[in-house]
């Protein structure tokens, strides 16, 4: 008896609290790598020497310039200006109910994101040289100083400010637009015309009667000289259809950056409008005046001072000088592709003075919820 | 009293774990550095190469026109040859200025051969040089930064604890040779 006495566990703590000290301390040594891995990313983005654009050569890179748009941009989101890069957020502060075992209520408020979104489009990084094209919607990390990033909170009743009202309204409008395209985009062959740019599929099916919808589709998104009383022209090639909807008009039939070409790719693949609209996104609406309300965002400015880090490739059958043949991508050696509006030693420093933080902070986790996990097994 | 000693020996392994990382990434960026020591000195051989091949072109091109202007097409070609030997840092600085003193001879001649100045193909080349020379000059500050970055670091504490036993050395920078430190006499230029 006293040796199956001795076997037992005592534990002071339920199983849902080992669960939850068990990822707490789990957590704490996945912070504690992270922090470390700040401070590996700060000493790589230290010993790389940094190169002019006019004459990067291919592999591991290190570019200081200007943004520089290679086409798309976008609205800063909550103010004014064109944006290479931006992500945003809206959030509600909500309450929360909860009920304790001996019937006492207790009203929590809690922040939760209703809508959030971000775009990226490749720019270029221009200094002194030359430029070269930055490709960065291939998986850069863009890390964003205060001064691009910007909260606004409004108290409950509070309108919303002109530049949040202007976001929402554009939103609206390009979600209106987005469905109308998609609507119409259903009605084949019309989809075969404006998803794939096939004008034998459309000529096949011989049409003379349009509807209203599709005439008026036509003429929204077709050049004036591609159609005539409503209906497209016979001699337009499928090269001059493909053209129109792409924006640099280039002769190979492709998905372009555009709005239109984002909705043919995501046509093909059966996505929906709400994705054609955000890349993936939620939808923003506008949310209750009957709340608090807090708007984030964090944007890269055209023209602003940017630096990148990344791994210089040769465009495919690109030749001439770097701004021709050349584009920045993730650097496969080290997995990073790192693109800021900090300079080189402001971002080493905001990684050396996290990397230590993010240690300290892991080993409290850590060693914390040991202690707990160990003291609830009856360990003195 | 047990379970604070638990505590403290886990806290003590992670820092020991901690450290043991800190010391193989001391190590692995030394490496790193010296390793893109080497690539960016291949960057500017790459270029070097690209002007030995330009350089080869014009004089070819040269050739026709300039038969009785031994001299200075064998300067071009000696220059050329010199720049193709240099191997360390203060051999191509050398190389370097012989090149350029050639190839400013070779322009200052070429006013006097009118129709051959004006050929497309011999424009075209000069050009080329030209931009191929600025380049290496940028590839050449990469490069010194790159030894800098390096010789800074197995100096430093504590990275030269395990740089000189582990037999990690300076490297050479690349320097201008003294005629190109030297103030341009513009006067000379035009006696």
């Amino acid at each position: 008896m006293p040796a199956a006495r001795a076997m037992q566990v005592e534990t002071n703590i339920d199983l849902e609290g080992y669960l939850v000290l068990g990822v707490v301390f789990l957590l704490g040594l996945a912070v504690i790598y992270w922090g470390f891995d700040r401070y590996r990313l700060g000493r790589l983005i230290m010993n790389t020497p940094t190169q002019p654009a006019r004459s990067i050569a291919q592999g591991r890179t290190e570019v200081h310039g200007r943004v520089v748009p290679a086409g798309e941009t976008f609205q800063v989101p909550f103010g004014p200006g064109d944006c290479v890069y931006r992500r945003w957020s809206v959030q509600e502060e909500r309450e929360e109910v909860t009920t304790d075992g001996d019937g006492t209520r207790h009203v929590e408020k809690k922040w939760h994101t209703v809508a959030s979104g971000r775009d990226v489009a490749p720019f270029y990084v221009e200094d002194d040289t030359g430029r070269v094209l930055v490709e960065a919607d291939a998986g850069a990390d863009f890390e964003i100083s205060n001064e691009n990033s910007e909260s606004i909170t409004l108290a409950e009743g509070q309108a919303l400010p002109g530049r949040v009202e202007a976001f929402f309204s554009e939103s609206a409008h390009r979600r209106d637009e987005t469905a109308d395209i998609f609507e119409v985009l259903q009605e084949t062959p019309m989809g075969a015309l404006f998803a794939k740019a096939d004008i034998e599929a459309w000529r096949a099916e011989g049409h003379e009667a349009l509807s209203e919808r599709q005439r008026e589709a036509l003429v929204r998104h077709l050049p004036e000289a591609y159609v005539t009383d409503g209906n497209l022209r016979q001699d337009v090639t499928a090269d001059e259809v493909a053209g129109a909807f792409r924006e640099e008009g280039d002769p190979e039939p492709d998905y372009g950056d555009g709005l239109m070409g984002r909705i043919r790719a995501l046509f093909d693949r059966g996505r929906s409008v709400a994705d054609a609209f955000t890349g993936g996104g939620s939808v923003p609406s506008r949310p209750s005046r009957g709340r608090r309300r807090r708007f984030h965002h964090a944007v890269l400015p055209a023209d602003e001072a940017v630096y990148v880090f990344g791994s210089a490739e040769p465009i495919e059958g690109a030749t001439g000088s770097n701004v021709e043949r050349l584009r920045i991508v993730e650097d496969a050696g080290t997995g990073r592709f790192i693109i800021s509006d900090r300079d080189e030693s402001g971002l080493v420093k905001y990684y050396n003075r996290r990397a230590p933080l993010y240690i300290l902070v892991g080993l409290a986790m850590s060693a914390g919820s040991l202690y707990f996990i160990l003291r609830g097994f009856g360990v003195t | 009293m047990v379970l604070v000693w638990i505590v403290a020996g886990f806290v003590a392994v992670v820092v020991l774990v901690l450290l043991a990382a800190w010391i193989v990434s001391m190590y692995n960026q030394l490496v790193s550095l010296q390793k893109r020591v080497d690539q960016t000195k291949q960057n500017i051989d790459v270029l070097l190469k690209q002007r030995q091949d330009e350089l080869t072109k014009l004089i070819d091109a040269a050739q026709e026109y300039l038969e009785h202007e031994r001299e200075l097409l064998t300067e071009l070609t000696e220059a050329r040859e010199q720049a193709e030997r240099a191997q360390t840092p203060t051999e191509e600085a050398q190389a370097d200025e012989a090149v350029r003193g050639a190839l400013a001879g070779f322009r200052a001649r070429l006013e006097a051969y009118p129709d051959l100045r004006s050929q497309t193909n011999m424009l075209q080349f000069q050009e080329r040089i030209s931009d191929i020379e600025e380049q290496i000059a940028d590839r050449r500050e990469v490069y010194n930064e790159a030894v800098t970055l390096l010789n800074t670091r197995i100096k430093q504490f504590p990275y030269i604890l395990i740089a000189s036993p582990l037999g990690f050395t300076s490297r050479e920078l690349f320097t201008a040779t003294e005629e190109d430190r030297q103030d341009v006499d513009v006067g000379a230029a035009f006696e």
